[in-house]
């Protein structure tokens, strides 16, 4: 079927080839829609690989990407839809010969190792953790990883806000919020950052931070590099600039003059990633480089009812009159109050069934959002949706892959094929394995297997030495017969060398584990998470070979002491594609990062503070580090508290203009720790009850 | 309609300033403190985004306060819910933190440890400073004792220590650095006060480590946050233009400074309570003298709240001679201010409540010599008796100490009285964590056959309970022994279908238990806290149940994060403590869903005396009243702090105290009084403390009274000093 496009839309598809233009408009006024016309417009035109499509993160490149996968009919390559840290790492691995040396890495010959998260904290932990083993950052309470994680930040944002990494903690000390006795750990975390950047050019490692910096400093200056963006990417569009970091914004500044065309897209009331970095204000100066500037500002699809609840919500939000007669909020709100929370997570999904039942609304069609989702929250929803047979995945995978039974199992495997390793197999470990091993293997004989076959000194023993036919008869010969068969493939492998663990974990599983009338044959799904297993496994052997010279046997060994030591805190599950037939459950701002609307929205926990408040670490803060934060100021309270209303009410009418038919906000008494909370959104709605009962004779919401 | 009574009319009426109200037992402060907060929600002064904050003792109030507020704002046609905020202390100063985290130095994920948690990292860090300070055992042990011999009572003795020490010092807002700090400028060694530092240090720094705070740690953080951010403080009071405060007399000294602080020199601030009723004094931080302080000061209008139509009046009367006697005739001449006026006043004639009528012989000391358990015996038997002449009455077997409830549960048990505890934990509490640790336990060690019969047990208990019967339980059991091979029964090779059998039999809870363990294996592969919710799900159907599993789950996930070697054991391990009363649970307790004695008719209900303030029942009984639990500072009366195998029976908490309080006030004369002074000091203020707990005892009783006392574990005791007088007193009453 072939779209219709309001005159605004027209305008912007139809702009000459060779136009810079800056197109503004809130959420569901098309704008995106009228960027993927104008993108195959132009691509009637030009190569596809002469497109550069920039996006602040790579959720909100999906509509290009669906693009790109669903409409092969262009010429050339592909478009590139990068994120600027994407663009920073191509472009410096690309002329990484001609900038090394004076970007000051020790080896400029040997090529730069890209650190992922998960890496960067892993080298931060080796610079950390002896200082706080001498009782460094004892001022601060704080998790290890946090530590590590917002020491990474502030050089991510230095380099994206373009300051001085040395200059991190007398600006972090304008904060009149924090705790004095905190200033020794400003210190204590600016002399790990320095020493991390020492310890990155020393063994030519590039963070994030440092790919962009290098890009900048020294890549973007480069003729060659102005002559590659001149060849590949003449054609720009960079959608959602709001979100985007003010890094990106100067890449643009300095390209918009020279590229052959560009479309940048704003939403002036968004900006919802300004903790993380994104700089609203400084987006906006972009308009003054393009030659047209483009308004659209009719909304598609909210209810009339919705735009009159969010006017009224937030001048509650502001403290500020309502009309003097409230409309009806019935039709688009439903407010319900519990006494537990398990009580009101029934509820939800209660609700829930009701509509799908109803065939009022598809369970695509509907998502439950709460500030935080913790993982007890994600798993008792899903369960709950689960038992009333409707679909539901997260944004957020609920658990880390290493959490996951099948990975833990090929893991007490590899230690038990190991036992040069010392690392002790424990009886519970052993026991878990087996069960996922062995199909149908109960607990109790399982048990009795680990008890009777297995002693961390002399590994698993022989079931036919059993000399007790009663216990044989426990275990049972058909489940002894199994064992006899892994014994004999850990013996065979014991017998030649040792292999690199995620090469003995292939093996393992493809040779014994997944063949016929053993646990993985057909579990797909348990196949899938030791992949991403051997794949970080892979990669993490690469990085320490590469880069610390470990050998491959030592790597693997490291692999597991750095996972049982709870230092690979960021590698969640893989997730495909997510279902189209499923609820969501996401944290607020997720939801609001994949920029779609749905037909209702469920929001919980409204007293939670996690509505209002930026993430708040102490050894950090995004409104200092900013780029129109004027060295020699301070960080007020007050200024602390409007920033965070206007957090709030962003997010609030950012999802509001999200929600197209009903708004069902589930608040408890006693939250899941077992307190009451009462942050300013669950007072908002209060104001907001008390409004519609003084105005409407006394009915409540 | 509320109709109040003279004094409750002047408080209803407040609208600004400081006003002090000393309420007597049963006056009803609730009650008009929650109906001031409904007017004052009611008028026009208060802004949209203000709210009447009122702060109570414990969280049963919390909820109280919350239905009464609600329930007069529905009587003004208003929406209960909004305009008041009720909490706890320790609420207030969560609030407080968690809406600037960074003021108080941490990160807005911090963790707030539960009681067991902080539990266990104190009795590691005391464990590692007691094995490397073996002379401090040495000096402080009896000399006919052997240190290496007392390896237990030590251990219990330094946690008990440590922990009073570490509370004291957050309520001084002294960090260990602070201690240290004075510590090193003194010219003389304090062995103690060195004690209590390094453990105290130790702890600290355990919590940081772990990015958590524990519940005194808030309330110390909160104060901090608030003295030294203007700003953050001014918009509180903005938002709080109103403080109610409840019973203040358990007010502790940064209690007073935070409350005060918010408050500020010209802000509003009620406070109610009763001097009288201060019994959280002793080794606590609570300072019954300040709200005597506050009462006496120029800018606080003073209110008695003196009726009370709670008890019939032979029992006002004698908790008044008491009061009288302690004041006028108590031999010990600094113990005669422990109980002051208001004396408590029958309601006037046309009182809603009226006093309940007299009965004879509603009052009985009962004068006989018992031991320990003969005491029990006869409160039992009692107890049963008066139940079944009175299955509509409400009854409670008031004890010091726990301990003592567990006696009395025993004998109630052996005569199948019907009874309910409340003791530390709920009951609640405990058969939740129990059901699941039974549960839990058989999946660490399932081939053990006990750990088999627990789990089914526990699952036939919560999904049967009333259905089934012990002859069931038998008949399971005995199922389960005479097997071979318990796995066939539980995981039989060749599947057997469960059959739709509905009439309830040994062997048809079996096979519903069976398939329930078969249900959940797969689940214990699974991160705990994910284990747990599972289990918990498919095991109970009852909202508070669901719910205290929920928390259990989170509780037990955050103690995964903090020990990753943590396996199936250690998680039974910590829900035992939680079953076996060992811990409290915050924010799950029949304190908190709000324990109401009328609710209970027909059972007798076993509390400690401390548990039991604020409620009421027909008949009470208090036991042990004997010069152990109720000492006078008389020769031969014995003090439970006085350890039998410290040395010159030194009470060291006290002695500790003591010289932390001097510290803080750079008081040399007082570090240097001779030791064993605090020890004698502290008999002072324990009978002083154990003087008003028998007031507290007495003021539960609405129609009849009974007590009596028993001569101890070696027969060594007689009855309490102040017994003995209200016993010569009643006599001379019955003989006039």
């Amino acid at each position: 079927m072939a779209l219709t496009y309001t005159e605004t839309q027209q305008n912007v598809i139809q702009l000459p080839l060779d136009s810079r233009a800056f197109l503004e408009g809130p959420a569901g006024s098309g704008k995106t829609s009228a960027a993927l016309a104008r993108l195959e417009r132009i691509l009637q035109h030009v190569p596809g690989h002469e497109v550069l499509i920039l996006v602040p993160q790579r959720s909100l490149g999906k509509p290009y990407y669906d693009y790109v996968k669903n409409n092969p009919d262009y010429r050339g390559s592909l478009p590139s839809i990068l994120t600027l840290g994407g663009l920073a790492q191509r472009m410096t691995n690309l002329f990484w010969p001609l900038v090394a040396e004076q970007a000051g890495f020790r080896d400029p010959v040997r090529l730069p190792y890209f650190l992922s998260l998960e890496t960067a904290q892993y080298c931060m932990s080796r610079i950390v953790d002896p200082k706080r083993e001498q009782g460094l950052f004892n001022s601060v309470t704080i998790e290890k990883n946090r530590i590590y994680s917002q020491i990474l930040d502030n050089l991510n944002k230095a380099a994206v806000v373009g300051f001085a990494i040395d200059e991190i903690a007398a600006r972090l000390k304008a904060d009149l919020n924090l705790e004095p006795s905190l200033a020794p750990a400003l210190d204590q975390a600016q002399a790990c950052a320095l020493d991390f950047r020492r310890f990155c050019f020393d063994y030519n490692l590039m963070d994030y931070s440092l790919q962009i910096e290098v890009f900048f400093k020294h890549v973007w200056p480069l003729p060659h590099c102005r002559k590659y963006f001149e060849t590949f990417y003449p054609h720009v569009f960079f959608d959602n600039i709001e979100e985007d970091v003010p890094a990106a914004h100067d890449l643009m500044q300095a390209w918009l003059p020279e590229c052959k065309s560009a479309l940048l897209i704003m939403d002036r009331q968004a900006g919802y990633r300004t903790f993380l970095g994104a700089d609203p204000s400084n987006a906006e100066a972009l308009k003054s480089v393009c030659d047209r500037q483009i308004i659209a500002q009719d909304t598609f699809k909210s209810l009339t009812g919705m735009v009159d609840f969010q006017i009224a919500l937030t001048s509650c939000i502001r403290h500020e009159p309502s009309a003097a007669i409230l409309p009806d909020l019935n039709p688009v709100l439903t407010l319900k109050d519990f006494h537990f929370y398990p009580e009101m997570l029934a509820g939800v999904a209660d609700e829930i069934a009701g509509m799908i039942k109803n065939a009022s609304v598809q369970a695509g069609e509907i998502v439950i959002l709460a500030p935080y989702l913790s993982d007890a929250l994600k798993f008792s929803l899903e369960q709950l949706l689960q038992n009333r047979n409707i679909h539901s995945y997260s944004s957020r995978p609920s658990r880390m892959y290493l959490d996951e039974p099948a990975v833990k199992c090929v893991l007490a495997f590899a230690k038990l094929a190991h036992p040069q390793w010392e690392m002790t197999v424990s009886h519970f470990e052993l026991r878990d394995a087996l069960m996922q091993t062995l199909p149908n293997l109960d607990v109790i004989r399982a048990d009795l297997i680990a008890q009777t076959l297995y002693a961390p000194s002399t590994g698993l023993k022989s079931f036919d030495g059993v000399t007790n036919p009663q216990m044989q008869a426990r275990i049972t010969f058909a489940f002894g017969e199994k064992l006899e068969q892994i014994r004999a493939w850990l013996q065979t492998y014991a017998s030649k060398d040792a292999l690199p663990l995620d090469i003995f974990l292939s093996r393992l599983f493809g040779e014994l584990l997944s063949q016929k009338g053993f646990g993985f044959f057909d579990r797909y799904e348990a196949g899938a998470h030791i992949a991403q297993l051997i794949n970080a496994i892979k990669s993490f052997r690469q990085f320490l070979s590469v880069v610390f010279g470990m050998d491959e046997i030592s790597t693997g060994i490291e692999f597991i002491r750095t996972v049982e030591a709870g230092l690979l805190p960021s590698a969640f599950l893989n997730r495909d594609e997510a279902p189209r037939d499923a609820v969501l459950i996401a944290p607020a701002h997720a939801f609001l990062m994949e920029n779609r609307a749905v037909a209702c929205q469920f929001w919980l926990d409204i007293g939670s503070l996690g509505w209002w408040e930026r993430l708040n670490q102490p050894l950090t803060n995004p409104y200092i580090l900013r780029r129109d934060w004027q060295p020699g100021t301070v960080w007020s309270y007050n200024q602390d508290f409007n920033a965070n209303q206007e957090h709030m009410q962003r997010l609030v009418s950012g999802l509001l203009q999200r929600c197209e038919k009903h708004l069902y906000v589930y608040s408890v008494q006693t939250n899941e720790r077992g307190s009451e909370q009462r942050g300013p959104l669950l007072q908002a709605f209060q104001t907001l009850r008390k409004r519609v009962f003084a105005t409407q004779g006394g009915k409540d919401v | 309609m509320f109709k109040p009574r003279p004094g409750q009319n002047e408080v209803i009426n407040y609208r600004s300033g400081k006003m002090g109200i000393a309420a007597v037992p049963g006056s009803g402060k609730t009650h008009t403190l929650s109906h001031l907060a409904a007017r004052l929600v009611a008028s026009q002064d208060l802004a949209e985004d203000q709210e009447i904050l009122i702060v109570t003792l414990v969280n049963s109030a919390v909820d109280n306060f919350s239905s009464r507020v609600a329930g007069f704002l529905r009587e003004f046609n208003l929406l209960p819910g909004i305009g008041y905020r009720v909490r706890t202390l320790h609420g207030l100063a969560y609030d407080i933190i968690r809406e600037e985290p960074a003021m108080a130095g941490l990160d807005n994920h911090f963790t707030i440890i539960d009681e067991s948690a902080a539990s266990a990292t104190l009795n590691q860090v005391v464990d590692a400073w007691k094995r490397a300070h073996p002379d401090f055992i040495r000096a402080y042990t009896a000399e006919n004792q052997v240190p290496e011999q007392l390896g237990k009572p030590w251990n219990e003795l330094l946690v008990s220590l440590a922990t009073s020490f570490i509370k004291q010092a957050k309520d001084y807002e002294l960090t260990p650095e602070m201690i240290r700090t004075r510590l090193d400028k003194l010219k003389e060694p304090y062995p103690l006060l060195e004690m209590g530092f390094g453990i105290y240090g130790a702890y600290q720094q355990a919590l940081k480590y772990r990015g958590a705070v524990d519940f005194e740690d808030l309330i110390r953080l909160a104060y901090k946050v608030l003295v030294n951010n203007r700003d953050y403080l001014e918009r509180l009071r903005r938002r709080w233009p109103v403080i109610l405060e409840d019973e203040a007399q358990d007010s502790s000294m940064i209690q007073e400074k935070l409350l005060s602080l918010l408050c500020g020199d010209d802000g509003n601030w009620v406070r109610v309570g009763d001097p009288n009723q201060a019994i959280f004094e002793t080794f606590t931080t609570a300072e019954p003298r300040l709200l005597r302080e506050f009462l006496e000061r120029e800018d606080v209008t003073p209110v008695d709240l003196k009726y009370s139509g709670r008890s019939a009046r032979s029992i006002i009367e004698l908790a008044n001679f008491l009061n009288r006697w302690s004041q006028q005739d108590h031999p010990v001449e600094e113990l005669r201010g422990t109980l002051s006026e208001p004396y408590i006043h029958p309601t006037p004639p046309g009182d809603p409540q009226p006093n309940p009528p007299d009965t004879p012989g509603n009052i009985i000391i009962f004068d006989k010599k018992l031991q320990p358990d003969e005491e029990s015996k006869t409160v039992a038997n009692s107890a049963r008796k008066w139940l079944t002449e009175n299955p509509q009455g409400t009854l409670a077997i008031l004890v010091p100490r726990n301990a003592r409830g567990a006696e009395v549960v025993e004998q109630l048990t052996a005569l199948k009285v019907p009874f309910l505890e409340m003791l530390r934990s709920s009951k609640a509490t405990r058969d939740a964590a129990q059901a699941l640790s039974d549960i839990l336990g058989f999946f660490a060690h399932p081939s053990a056959r006990k750990n088999l019969l627990n789990a089914v047990l526990s699952i036939v208990s919560v999904k049967y309970g009333k259905a089934t019967s012990e002859e069931h339980a038998k008949e399971i059991r005995q199922l389960v022994n005479a097997s071979d091979q318990p796995e066939n029964l539980i995981f039989p090779t060749i599947s057997e279908a469960i059959s739709g059998e509905k009439e309830i039999s040994a062997e048809m809870l079996l096979k519903q238990a069976a398939a329930c363990l078969n249900q959940w294996q797969q689940a214990v592969l699974l991160p705990i806290d994910q284990t747990v919710m599972t289990i918990s799900m498919n095991l109970f159907n009852e909202p508070v149940d669901l719910a205290l599993a929920y928390k259990l789950a989170v509780l037990l996930g955050s103690a995964a994060a903090l020990n990753p070697e943590w396996r199936l054991p250690d998680f039974c391990r910590e829900l035992e403590e939680i079953a076996g009363n060992r811990y409290r649970l915050y924010g799950f307790s029949d304190e908190d869903t709000g324990f109401d004695p009328d609710t209970h008719k027909g059972v007798a209900v076993i509390s400690t005396m401390h548990k039991a303030k604020g409620l009421e029942w027909d008949r009470v009984y208090l036991v042990s009243v004997n010069n152990y639990d109720f000492p006078s500072a008389q020769n031969g009366d014995s003090y439970m702090s006085e350890k039998w195998f410290v040395r010159g029976h030194l009470n060291l908490e006290a002695e500790l105290i003591a010289q932390l309080k001097a510290l803080v006030k750079n008081d040399m004369v007082a570090l240097k009084l001779p030791e064993g002074q605090a020890t004698q000091d502290a008999r002072l203020d324990y009978a002083a403390e154990r003087l008003r707990l028998l007031y507290v005892g007495i003021t539960r009783a609405r129609r009849e009274l009974v007590i009596t006392y028993n001569t101890g574990q070696r027969g060594d005791c007689h009855e309490a000093l102040p017994l003995t007088a209200l016993k010569d007193h009643l006599e001379q009453n019955n003989a006039d």
